[in-house]
């Protein structure tokens, strides 16, 4: 048993990384846009198939089909935060008129791409998962390792352009308070668009990472989007740094504790304590914005 | 009786539809739209006047469901027991579910919901012993025959199952409509709004988030015991995620803050996959579509689409 620990953390290690790249988005639109995104899973959903489709329709190499989903998918987040969110912002709504929203957004790209592609497995053809590292008794795959260092990568630079780009000081600024953060002459559309479009870039970064390594199907969305609510409930919505404990911490907590109980259970204990700390702490453990009411 | 009048000719014409139309595909489908109107109409309290959306309504709906059939499966007991039974364990469950879910509001609350929703349906599957897990539990009797006047009546057919789900579906009316119209609508409304406000009022917001909530979950287990008799099997992908979002579609596009709404967009969402029978798998395709326009456009739904129409029509210095 104790010989298998080592092996454990780094596959919780990895599982955690996609964790922390689907949740980041996640937490960005909902820290600065205050919308929660249902639909966000199905952003990461939509890069994995616009990932396989590259590689396997255009031919494209695999790093190639990564940055050319992270292109596609942005472009879709764009062309939502503005055909969907603004449209809706406009009216001023009620806020679980944008969880209704984006329900149906979630729906609509499921089921479509359903429609186009059939509920079939399918896996993006990557030439990292045939070699295989390994030292001492710890084994892992080129892509495995790549899902790392892309997220250590994309972390890195996200933590960078939020402190200290002119966008990223705009984008803290119209979290903190948007009606100061427009006064002071911040183009708030273009903050909340850019915020989206970062936020779907890094889903769909995600989506093609996983695509290669275990399968890409159209429900592969809605079992990512329950994870991201918790690790982004745990770690405070809002919080980047918040996002990236808790999106490791499930990810290990799952491979450790999923060596001695079932599956089910350990989702059940998620779910557990995304309540708890609704209930305890609702800004969750890093976080500070918003809070519940009433 | 001048405003009964129009009600009781369309309860009459509800009544003979499935004389009229007497095939047993359509009265399938109208026994589809009255368990779906008890469900709309309940999740309509949560959504419409207390101004939260719940995502865990399907769960309610199969605990119901679950409840009844293994009651009856499992001791015996009869439908008249079993029926009720389903209704408090369904209330009950939002009652426990409440006391936590009811401190939250918004975001907050849906996404506890969610929590909520994935829990349930885990457990049904993971409870083998009990509920046969993904195999899903069949040999559920129907309600059994009632003997009237020497007449016998079966409910396992499909005509005298209706009129029973019917009579349920016009208690639950009746029911939400007194609970809404009295005392406690305004109190839901005013908690809505402005809940400080409301509490400085004289209303105690916690008690009526927490009596709406248990009124809706537990009509939600009749909609539950109903469907589980009717159909004699049931398994866990009735109650889903997916079932919970097709509910609040249907309240969403018929108009949340009313009745009829909830009531409009449930027919209209139980009669549409028949029409769209021709677009396949393309139906839920058209409801996420359907459901992110009417929240646009149309915030108010059918309902509220109506009463423009009225309002516009009206005769000027009205």
């Amino acid at each position: 048993m104790i010989e298998f620990i080592p092996q454990l953390i780094i596959n919780g290690i990895v599982l955690g990384s996609i964790y922390v790249l689907v949740a980041l988005g996640l937490t960005l639109i909902f820290g600065i846009i205050d919308v929660v995104n249902f639909a966000h899973g199905e952003f990461y959903m939509i890069g994995a198939f616009v990932a396989f489709l590259c590689v396997s329709h255009l031919g494209l190499p695999y790093p190639l089909a990564i940055v050319a989903t992270a292109v596609i998918v942005g472009i879709f987040g764009l062309i939502t935060e503005r055909v969907i969110i603004r449209s809706l912002r406009r009216r001023d709504p009620h806020p679980i008129n944008y969880v209704l929203v984006t329900v149906g957004l979630s729906t609509f790209l499921l089921y479509g791409i359903n429609f186009i592609f059939g509920p079939d497995l399918r896996r993006i053809p990557s030439p990292y998962m045939k070699q295989v590292i390994h030292f001492a008794n710890v084994y892992l795959t080129t892509q495995r390792l790549l899902v790392v260092l892309v997220a250590v990568l994309l972390v890195a630079l996200l933590a960078y352009f939020v402190k200290y780009s002119s966008l990223g000081n705009q984008m803290r600024a119209t979290a903190q308070n948007f009606t100061a953060a427009r006064i002071v002459g911040v183009n708030t559309d273009r903050v909340f668009a850019s915020t989206f479009l970062i936020g779907s870039m890094l889903a769909g970064i995600a989506g093609a990472l996983v695509g290669a390594m275990f399968v890409t199907e159209p429900a592969m969305g809605i079992h990512i989007i329950v994870k991201a609510f918790i690790v982004v409930v745990v770690g405070g919505m809002g919080s980047i740094t918040g996002s990236i404990v808790a999106g490791l911490g499930l990810g290990l907590l799952e491979t450790l504790a999923g060596a001695v109980m079932p599956a089910e259970f350990l989702d059940i204990i998620g779910f557990s304590i995304m309540i708890l700390v609704l209930l305890t702490k609702p800004t969750g453990i890093f976080g500070s914005k918003g809070g519940a009411r009433a | 009786m001048r405003r009964l009048a129009p009600k009781g000719v369309l309860i009459l014409a509800a009544l003979a539809m499935p004389l009229v139309f007497n095939e047993a595909f359509y009265q399938h489908i109208m026994i589809a739209a009255v368990i779906n109107i008890i469900l709309a109409v309940s999740l309509g309290i949560i959504l419409g006047y207390i101004g939260e959306l719940s995502l865990a309504h399907g769960a309610f709906y199969g605990i119901g469901a679950y409840t009844s059939a293994l009651l009856m499966v499992k001791v015996g007991l009869p439908f008249v027991l079993a029926f009720p039974l389903s209704v408090v364990s369904a209330g009950i469950m939002g009652f426990i579910i409440g006391i936590p879910a009811l401190r939250l509001s918004g975001h907050y609350f849906a996404i506890a919901t969610l929590g909520f929703q994935g829990i349930v349906v885990l457990l049904i599957i993971n409870l083998v012993d009990l509920t046969r897990g993904p195999m899903g539990l069949p040999g559920i009797p129907s309600p059994g025959t009632l003997d009237l006047f020497g007449w016998s009546i079966s409910f396992g057919d499909k005509l005298p199952f209706f009129y029973l789900a019917f009579a349920v579906m016009i208690v639950v009316l009746i029911l939400v409509r007194n609970l809404l119209r009295y005392k406690f609508g305004e109190a839901f409304i005013a908690t809505r709004e402005d809940s400080l406000l409301a509490a400085s009022l004289g209303v105690q917001p916690r008690n009526c988030r927490m009596l709406a909530f248990v009124i809706s979950t537990a009509l939600a287990g009749a909609a539950g015991s109903l469907y589980a008799h009717y159909t004699m099997f049931i398994s866990p992908d009735s109650f889903t995620l997916s079932e919970s979002i097709y509910l609040v579609t249907m309240v969403i596009i018929g108009g949340r803050g009313t009745i009829v709404g909830p009531l409009i967009g449930a027919v209209i969402l139980t009669g549409l996959p028949e029409v769209l029978r021709f677009a396949g798998d393309l139906q839920f395709v058209i409801y996420g579509l359907m459901l992110m326009m009417v929240v646009i456009f149309l915030p108010k739904g059918i309902v509220g689409f109506v009463d423009q129409f009225k309002q516009r029509g009206a005769p000027l210095g009205n």
